[in-house]
């Protein structure tokens, strides 16, 4: 009786200690926070990601091993000091939880989505903090995340396992972190295969950055999709018909977001902190990582980065030089037709807010596609969310959430409410492509100057310094995989016929000439 | 007074650790696959200190100061310091301010005074089993209305049941004393 409560008092007091030895704490700057911190998103360990291309090219290199590697393929921004992409977070935390782990755990960090690169015909690159990622695929490489940990050799074995794993690293794992990366796996096997009643098994492998099959695409994600399915757990249907929804939502910029009052593309929320702690858990977090001393600073530092973040200016990105003359021209043009709704900056940078700035506006009066305004599920989400963070947390812990918002600080409040927001445009040039749902390549189309593009090719895309956003052209070894085809549930691209519609009479190109100009200015 | 000797029996004080032992086991692994590590520590060594309260109330209230009596309550008492380790020590990084901003001065002020007089009184039960009675009803009494105060104010489910049964404990305790008394 002694010897075992002796061994089970042991062991307790073991892994107590090794748990202290394995926390390894980090105090970052917004800077740093916003690119490599910690928010919570941990979703598997560091050797299972360096393995994975290896053991599973056909789903990381889709388009081939001479198409470049998976970093490239799936558009993440590479980094000279890492095998790992940019914003892609290292912790010892395990995932959900941020308990103390043996073995390195890889997340989804802020600027992996929020730091893009506008690539300019002779190839130079200027990488933009805060700009939305144009390029880069995640949900396709999430499907290949999947596909690999569910693939089994012909006898029926998993194989991605723990001496496949270290076959590729070419590196053995000691014994506690064995059994981390074991215990992680069948976990994690467990939910994908009881999610296969709602996700279905994955399409093979050169289907991932096909629109047929993964119709979110290059700089797209479907973040309510993922917040309705796995908070609500119920279907993500639509509020206006009776069938699935397609709320494509482009990976937008965070420039200057103390200006927003309620942020993102429906305004449907006011508390920063809040904002940045739902999009930590549509990517997997928990309220009760989300609590954790190190990860919530993290939030709070990355989302304070994105306070009074600036992008640099037209010509400093893209080389491209801007007609003052004819921007001053445009100015005028940009008052009458489009301060209201989005402000501009006065005479000494300051933006200033037009009358309408702030408003929700319905998908029909714009005429843009609705489906991100259309969620059925849209106030319980609110609700449910609110409740997360607020008087359920406090309830069942105790304690005061450190990301906690007030009821008031999300909406709607009825899922009749819902419209798309009235918001300034800052580095207007480096949002591209245009809209909620990266329905237009660039701002010639948008202002009607050109006619849209019904259909055009995503990926690397080079950057369009004459229309002002992307090009169908690129570099690139992956190339442009993806086929954007705007007559696809969630992809129209009609509607915001501001100044006027391309077939309006009153049309004056020469106005919108000077338009385009000024809006590089922005 | 009552041996020393008799009161470490090797079965009372074996049987008393592998209650705690296997609690002090489950209740980590518990919190390991739970979301909230720390907070479940923290939770779990006070359901322990409730578990192992039961039977040592009542054998005290019951006067049945015999070595199972002795060993419950320093057992209980290593579960309450692992508990005050993990509320005090991690969650507030041993910061006593930190403690009375949270708990506010009532509370904090109960909690530190217990941990303090639970000291004292295992060292008693240990040197001097039969003196300062006075003080050690005092502070079983103050003891047990604190733990009976937080498990209903908890409104924890479990916390809740085990001070239900540490109300049952405490009058059969009593019950059984005043048979004793009248038997006498
Ligand atoms: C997986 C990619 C991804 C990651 C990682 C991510 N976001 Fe976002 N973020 C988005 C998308 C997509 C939206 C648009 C949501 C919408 O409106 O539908 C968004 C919206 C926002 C907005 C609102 C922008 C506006 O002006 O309305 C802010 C601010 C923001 N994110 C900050 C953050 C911060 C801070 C982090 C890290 C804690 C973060 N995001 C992590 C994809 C991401
Ligand atoms: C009635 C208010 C209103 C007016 C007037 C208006 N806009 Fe907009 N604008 C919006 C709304 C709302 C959105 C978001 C729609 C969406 O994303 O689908 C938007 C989106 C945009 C975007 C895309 C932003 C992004 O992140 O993709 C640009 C650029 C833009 N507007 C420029 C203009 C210009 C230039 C004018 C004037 C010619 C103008 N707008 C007039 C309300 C307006």
């Amino acid at each position: 009786m002694m010897g075992l409560g002796a061994l089970l008092c042991g062991f307790t007091l073991l892994l107590f200690l090794l748990e202290k030895s394995w926390e390894s704490p980090v105090s970052l700057g917004p800077q740093q926070a916003f690119n490599a911190g910690s928010i919570g998103t941990e979703f598997a360990p560091l050797p299972v990601i360096t393995a994975l291309p290896k053991l599973f090219p056909e789903q990381f290199m889709p388009l081939g091993p001479d198409k470049g590697d998976w970093i490239e393929q799936y558009g993440f921004l590479r980094r000279d000091d890492s095998p790992l992409p940019l914003g892609l977070t290292v912790s010892s935390y395990r995932p959900q939880s941020a308990s103390p782990s043996p073995v390195p755990f890889v997340g989804i960090g802020c600027g992996t989505c929020h730091t893009g690169e506008i690539v300019t015909a002779d190839g130079t690159r200027t990488r933009i903090s805060g700009m939305g990622n144009p390029a880069l695929d995640i949900l396709a490489w999430f499907e290949a995340f999947r596909a690999a940990v569910l693939a089994r050799d012909d006898n029926g074995d998993f194989r991605l396992n723990i001496s496949s794993i270290e076959q590729a690293n070419g590196d053995k794992l000691g014994l506690a972190q064995r059994a981390i990366v074991y215990v992680w796996m069948r976990v994690l096997r467990d939910v994908l295969q009881n999610g296969l009643r709602r996700h279905d098994y994955p399409y093979p492998a050169d289907t991932r950055l096909n629109a047929l099959f993964h119709p979110a695409g290059p700089g797209r994600t479907n973040p309510f999709n993922t917040l309705v399915t796995t908070v609500l757990d119920l279907p993500n249907r639509s509020l206006t018909q009776n069938r699935e929804i397609h709320a494509f939502t482009k990976i937008p910029a965070v420039y200057q977001e103390d200006r927003r009052k309620w942020a993102q593309f429906d305004g449907s929320i006011r508390d920063l902190n809040g904002r940045s702690a739902l999009a930590a858990m549509t990517i997997g977090a928990t309220a009760e990582n989300l609590a954790h001393e190190e990860i919530s600073r993290n939030v709070m530092l990355a989302t304070d980065y994105t306070r009074h973040l600036n992008p640099p200016g037209f010509s400093q990105a893209t080389g491209a030089s801007i007609d003052n003359e004819r921007a001053q021209a445009g100015k005028a043009v940009y008052r009458t037709y489009c301060f209201s709704c989005h402000g501009m900056p006065d005479a000494n940078g300051q933006w200033q807010p037009g009358e309408r700035m702030g408003e929700l506006v319905k998908a029909e009066a714009l005429g843009v596609d609705a489906e991100r305004v259309s969620i059925r599920h849209a106030a319980r989400l609110s609700q449910t969310l609110y409740k997360r963070f607020g008087p359920d947390f406090q309830k069942r812990y105790n304690k005061v959430h450190p990301l906690a918002f007030a009821e008031q600080d999300i909406r709607p409040k009825s899922a009749l409410d819902q419209g798309y927001i009235n918001a300034p445009i800052e580095g207007v040039y480096s949002r591209a492509p245009y809209l909620h749902n990266a329905s237009i390549l660039t701002l010639a189309e948008l202002i009607n100057l050109i006619p849209r593009r019904q259909s055009f090719p995503r990926g690397n895309n080079f950057y369009d310094t004459q229309n002002v956003g992307l090009s169908v052209n690129t570099d690139s070894a992956a190339g442009l995989p993806f086929m954007f085809d705007a007559s696809r549930l969630g992809n129209a691209n009609h509607g915001h016929d501001y100044p006027w519609a391309y077939d309006d009479s009153r049309r004056d190109e020469a106005a919108l000439r000077n338009l385009l100009e000024y809006l590089k200015t922005l | 007074m009552d041996s020393v000797a008799e009161s470490t029996s090797p079965r009372a004080f074996a049987v008393t650790f592998l209650l705690f032992a296997v609690m002090l086991f489950a209740g980590n692994i518990y919190a390991e696959i739970s979301n909230a590590l720390l907070f479940y520590r923290t939770i779990f060594t006070i359901w322990m200190t409730i578990v192992l309260l039961i039977p040592a109330s009542f054998l005290y209230l019951a006067g049945r100061e015999n070595h199972w009596f002795r060993w419950l309550w320093t057992f209980a008492f290593v579960a309450f310091l692992v508990h005050f380790y993990f509320a005090v020590g991690e969650n507030h990084h041993f910061s006593i301010a930190s403690v009375y901003a949270k708990q506010g001065w009532f509370t904090a002020s109960y909690n530190f005074f217990i941990t303090v007089a639970w000291i004292v009184f295992t060292v008693m039960l240990w040197r001097n089993p039969r003196q300062y009675v006075l003080f050690k009803h005092a502070f079983v009494l103050l003891l047990l209305a604190g733990m009976l105060v937080a498990s209903i104010g908890l409104k924890d489910g479990i916390v809740s049941g085990l001070g239900g049964l540490l109300i049952v404990a405490i009058i059969a305790g009593i019950m059984m004393r005043f048979r004793k008394d009248r038997s006498a």
